[in-house]
C-alpha cells in the first residue's frame, strides 16, 4: 500500500467520521429541539394546573366559608330558638311551682305535678340539642380545673335520689379506696355524662339497685366508672345503635316517655371530646353496665396525692338488714373503707350473738317502711342497744327521705339507748360513710325540711330587674316564697335611678336583654359608679352558652342564673351570694370570674 | 436499526481484520450513509447486510461464522458499557432476564415509537430457561453467538435447543436452554 493510498484512506475515514459527527449533531439539535417544546407544553400544564388549584382552593374556601355561615346561623337559630323557649317557660315552671306551694286538693297536687315534670323534661330536651349541636360544631369547650371527687359525687346521687326512692330502687356509690381525693378535669361535664348513665339505669330498672363504681383504669391517668343496674338488659342488635342520635333501645321508649334517644349520643361525644373511652356489657333480664375511662388522674407522680377515702383500720361494724342485697351493697361501700371487720345480720338474734363474742364500734341498721312488724323490730332493737349499751359505740340508721323510724316517740329516742346516735339519709355515698366513722357526721344527723330551710334564710331585700311582667310575678312569687323582700323595676335605667337614692339592698338579680337599658349596661354603670360597694349581682338569662356567660361577669356581674329559674337552685344562689359572709368575701375581692350556678 | 448495531460491526471489523478491511467493506458495499455512522443514529437495515455479505466476500468466511462473531462481540461490547447494570447479575439466567428491561430503556429514552426487538424468558425449572426471541430483523445466528458469549463469560455450560417461527417478516425463535 503506497502513501497515497494510506492518505486516501485517512481522508475517507476523515470524511465518515466528519459525517457521523454532523449526523450526531443534527439529532442533539432535533432531541433538544423536542425537549424544548416539551418543557414548553409541560411548563403551560403546571401553569394551568396552578391556576386549577388557586380556582378549586377559592371554591373550597367559598363552600367552606357558606358551610361555617350556615353553621353559625344554625348555632344561633338553636341559641335564639333555646332563649325564645326558656322565656315562657320561666312563666310556666314558675308559675307551677308557686301553685304547688299553694291549698291544693290531691287531684290539683298531682295535676301541677305533672306539669312540672313535664316542663322540666322539655327543658332537659331543649338543653340535649343545644349540647348535641354545640358537639357536632366543636364548639363546646371544657374547663380544667381542680375538683373534689366525693363531694361531686354525693352532689350527683343525692340530686338523682329522689327517682330512686320513688321507685324504691338502691342507688349507691363506691369509690375504690386507691382513688385520689382532687380530680382534674371539668367536672360540669363530668355530671352530665354520670347524670345521664345513671338517670338511664334507673329508668330501665324496675327493681333492684343501681350501682357506680369508680376505680383506677389499667391504663395511666385514667379513672374508670361503672354504672351497674339490675334492670331489663340491652337485647344484642340493638348494642351496635346504642351511642347513635335518636336511638331508642325499644320501639316502645318513645312512647312511655323515656325520653328521645340524644342522652347516650350527648354522652359519648363528650367522653370522646374528653379523650375517654366508653362501652356497655348487659344481658337481658339480668341488667347492664355502661362503662367509662377519663383521664382525670393528675400527671405528677412524685406528689403523694392524698386519696378519697380516708380509711378506718380501726372500725368494727355490724350491718343490720333484712335485704340481702342491701347488705352487699353497703359491705362493698364499707370494705373501700378498709374496716378492721364488717359482719351483715339480717335478724336481731345474730347481732345479738355478734356482740356478746366482741365489742363493735358501730351497728348500721337498715329500716324498712314502717310497717307493725317493724314497729316491734325497731322496738326491739331500742332494748337491745340499751342491754348492750357498752358493747355497741355509735349506732346509725341509714333511711330515704320517704323512710321514717317506726318508733312511737321518733328516732330521738335512741338516744336514750346508745351512746352516740345517728341517721344517715340516703343515697348513701363513701363521703357520708367516711365522715360518719371520722365523728365528722353533723351533715348526717338530721336534716331540716324544706319549711324549716325557708325559715332559717336570713331575710334579705332583693332587688329584681326584669322587663317581662310574667318573669316579675315569677321572680317575685318565688322570692317571697323563700321570704324575701322583693322589690321590681323594669329596666337598668330605673335600677340606677333607685339605686341613686336607695342602696339598702343585699342582692340584685338582673335580667340582660331589657329596653331602655340592658342588663349588661346597667352592671357595667353600677359597677363603675359605687366602686367601693360590693353588691353581689346575678345575671338573669336565658342565654345559655357560656361565652355569654362570661360576657356578663366581664361586666360586672358574679354569676349566671338561668331560665326557667328553679327554686332549688335560686335558693342556692341566694344562700351562697347573698349571706353575710359573702359579702365580707366580695369586698375583699370584688367581681372575680365566678361559677355559673346552674346547669 | 440503530446505530450502534452498525458502529459495534465495524469496530468488530477492525478488531478482528484490520481498519483498512473496514474502509474496505464500507467502499465496496454501495452504502447509502457512506458508512459515516453514529451509535444514535437510525440507519435501514440492509446496509448491515451488505456489509456482511462484503465481509464474507473478502475475508472468504461464511455469514453464520461473521453473524456468531458479531454476536459475541455485542454480548462483551454491551457489558463493557453497563457493566453497573449486568454485573449485578449473577448467573446468565440472570442476566438473560433483564435483557429485556434493559433493551426497552435503551431505546425508548431516545426512540418513543422505534420497534425494538424483544427477548421474553420464562423459567421451566432451576436448569431450564425459555428464551423468546422477536424482532423485525432477521438475526437469529447473531442471537445464538450473543448467547454462546454470555454462557462463556459465566463460565456456564448449556445446551440450546432452537425452534424457529419462521415467520414472513423479521425473526421469532423460541431457544430452550438446559444448563449441563
Amino acid at each position: 500500500m503506497d502513501q497515497s493510498d494510506a492518505i486516501k484512506r485517512l481522508q475517507q475515514r476523515l470524511y465518515r467520521e466528519r459525517k457521523a459527527r454532523q449526523e450526531a449533531e443534527r439529532l442533539l439539535e432535533d432531541k433538544s429541539r423536542e425537549l424544548y417544546y416539551t418543557n414548553q407544553e409541560l411548563r403551560q400544564l403546571a401553569e394551568s394546573l396552578e391556576e386549577k388549584v388557586v380556582q378549586r382552593t377559592q371554591e373550597l374556601v367559598s363552600a367552606r366559608d357558606t358551610a361555617l355561615k350556615a353553621d353559625r346561623a344554625k348555632t344561633n337559630f338553636l341559641a335564639t330558638m333555646s332563649h325564645e323557649i326558656r322565656t315562657p317557660m320561666n312563666g310556666i315552671i314558675g308559675m307551677a311551682t308557686l301553685l304547688k306551694g299553694s291549698q291544693l286538693l290531691p287531684d290539683q297536687i298531682r295535676q301541677v305535678d305533672t306539669i312540672l315534670n313535664t316542663s322540666l323534661s322539655l327543658l332537659s330536651l331543649i338543653n340535649d340539642i343545644l349540647d348535641l349541636s354545640r358537639l357536632n360544631a366543636d364548639r363546646l369547650e371544657l374547663i380544667q380545673e381542680e375538683f373534689d371527687l366525693c363531694q361531686h359525687i354525693s352532689a350527683i346521687l343525692e340530686t338523682l335520689d329522689g327517682i330512686a326512692s320513688q321507685k324504691q330502687l338502691e342507688l349507691v356509690s363506691i369509690i375504690h379506696h386507691d382513688v385520689p381525693a382532687i380530680l382534674y378535669g371539668d367536672s360540669a361535664r363530668l355530671r352530665q355524662i354520670l347524670t345521664n348513665l345513671i338517670g338511664n339505669a334507673l329508668k330501665f330498672t324496675k327493681q333492684g339497685y343501681t350501682a357506680l363504681r369508680i376505680k383506677r383504669s389499667k391504663h395511666a391517668q385514667m379513672l374508670r366508672f361503672e354504672i351497674e343496674d339490675s334492670g331489663c338488659g340491652i337485647p344484642e342488635d340493638r348494642m351496635n345503635d346504642l351511642f347513635k342520635t335518636f336511638s331508642q333501645i325499644r320501639p316502645e321508649d318513645q312512647h312511655n316517655q323515656s325520653g328521645t334517644g340524644l342522652g347516650l349520643a350527648i354522652t359519648q361525644k363528650l367522653v370522646n371530646l374528653m379523650h375517654g373511652k366508653i362501652g356497655v356489657y348487659s344481658e337481658l333480664d339480668k341488667g347492664t353496665t355502661f362503662w367509662f375511662e377519663l383521664p382525670l388522674l393528675k400527671t405528677e407522680a412524685k406528689v403523694v396525692q392524698a386519696l378519697a377515702l380516708k380509711p378506718c383500720p380501726e372500725i368494727r361494724c355490724i350491718i343490720l338488714t333484712d335485704s340481702p342485697l342491701q347488705g352487699r351493697l353497703l359491705f362493698e361501700q364499707l370494705q373501700q373503707l378498709q374496716l378492721k371487720s364488717i359482719e351483715i345480720a339480717f335478724d336481731l338474734k345474730t347481732v345479738e350473738k355478734l356482740i356478746q363474742q366482741q365489742t363493735y364500734d358501730w351497728l348500721l341498721s337498715i329500716p324498712q317502711n314502717c310497717t307493725d312488724t317493724q314497729w316491734n323490730q325497731c322496738n326491739q332493737l331500742h332494748s337491745l342497744a340499751q342491754r348492750f349499751k357498752d358493747r355497741i359505740k355509735h349506732l346509725a340508721h341509714l333511711t330515704g327521705q320517704s323512710v321514717y323510724c317506726p318508733c312511737p316517740n321518733g328516732s330521738a329516742n335512741f338516744k336514750h339507748y346508745a351512746n352516740d346516735y345517728h341517721i344517715l339519709h340516703k343515697p348513701v355515698t363513701p363521703l357520708k360513710l367516711s365522715q360518719l366513722f371520722h365523728n365528722e357526721g353533723v351533715q348526717a344527723n338530721t336534716q331540716p325540711n324544706d319549711n324549716e330551710k325557708f325559715q332559717q334564710q336570713k331575710r334579705l331585700n332583693i332587688l329584681v330587674v326584669e322587663d317581662n311582667k310574667v318573669n316579675q310575678l315569677v321572680a317575685n312569687g318565688l322570692l317571697a316564697r323563700l321570704g324575701h323582700h322583693v322589690t321590681i323595676l323594669d329596666n337598668g335605667a330605673k335600677a340606677l335611678t333607685e339605686l341613686a337614692e336607695n342602696r339598702s339592698f343585699d342582692l340584685i338579680l338582673m335580667d340582660v336583654q331589657m329596653p331602655v337599658m340592658g342588663g349588661v349596661e346597667a352592671t357595667m354603670k353600677i359597677r363603675s359608679t359605687y366602686a367601693d360597694w360590693p353588691i353581689p349581682i346575678l345575671a338573669l338569662t336565658a342565654n345559655v352558652l357560656p361565652e355569654d356567660q362570661e360576657h356578663y361577669i366581664q361586666s360586672g356581674m358574679n354569676a349566671c342564673l338561668l331560665k326557667p329559674i328553679q327554686l332549688k337552685e335560686l335558693e342556692k344562689a341566694i344562700q351562697r351570694w347573698g349571706s353575710t359572709q359573702s359579702l365580707e368575701v366580695l369586698a375583699q375581692a370584688p367581681a372575680q370570674s365566678a361559677p355559673v350556678l346552674t346547669e | 436499526m440503530k446505530g450502534i448495531f452498525f458502529t459495534t460491526f465495524l469496530e468488530m471489523v477492525e478488531q478482528l481484520y484490520s481498519a483498512n478491511m473496514v474502509d474496505d467493506i464500507i467502499a465496496k458495499s454501495n452504502l447509502p450513509s457512506e458508512g459515516a455512522y453514529t451509535t444514535v443514529g437510525s440507519y435501514h437495515h440492509s446496509e448491515l447486510v451488505s456489509l456482511v455479505h462484503t465481509l464474507s466476500t473478502l475475508t472468504g468466511e461464511s455469514l453464520n461464522y461473521i453473524l456468531s462473531q458479531y454476536g459475541a462481540h455485542i454480548f462483551h461490547e454491551l457489558f463493557k458499557l453497563n457493566a453497573h447494570f449486568f454485573k449485578k447479575r449473577e448467573t446468565a439466567f440472570d442476566l438473560l432476564e433483564s435483557l429485556n428491561i434493559y433493551v426497552e430503556v435503551e431505546i425508548l429514552k431516545l426512540y418513543p415509537n422505534e420497534r425494538m426487538p424483544s427477548f421474553q424468558t420464562k423459567r421451566l425449572d432451576t436448569n431450564r430457561l425459555l428464551f423468546t426471541y422477536r424482532s423485525p430483523h432477521a438475526f437469529l445466528v447473531v442471537i445464538e453467538g450473543f448467547l454462546q458469549a454470555c454462557f462463556k463469560y459465566y463460565n456456564t455450560s448449556a445446551q440450546m435447543v432452537v425452534h424457529d417461527h419462521k415467520p414472513l417478516n423479521g425473526a421469532h425463535a423460541d431457544f430452550e436452554i438446559i444448563l449441563q
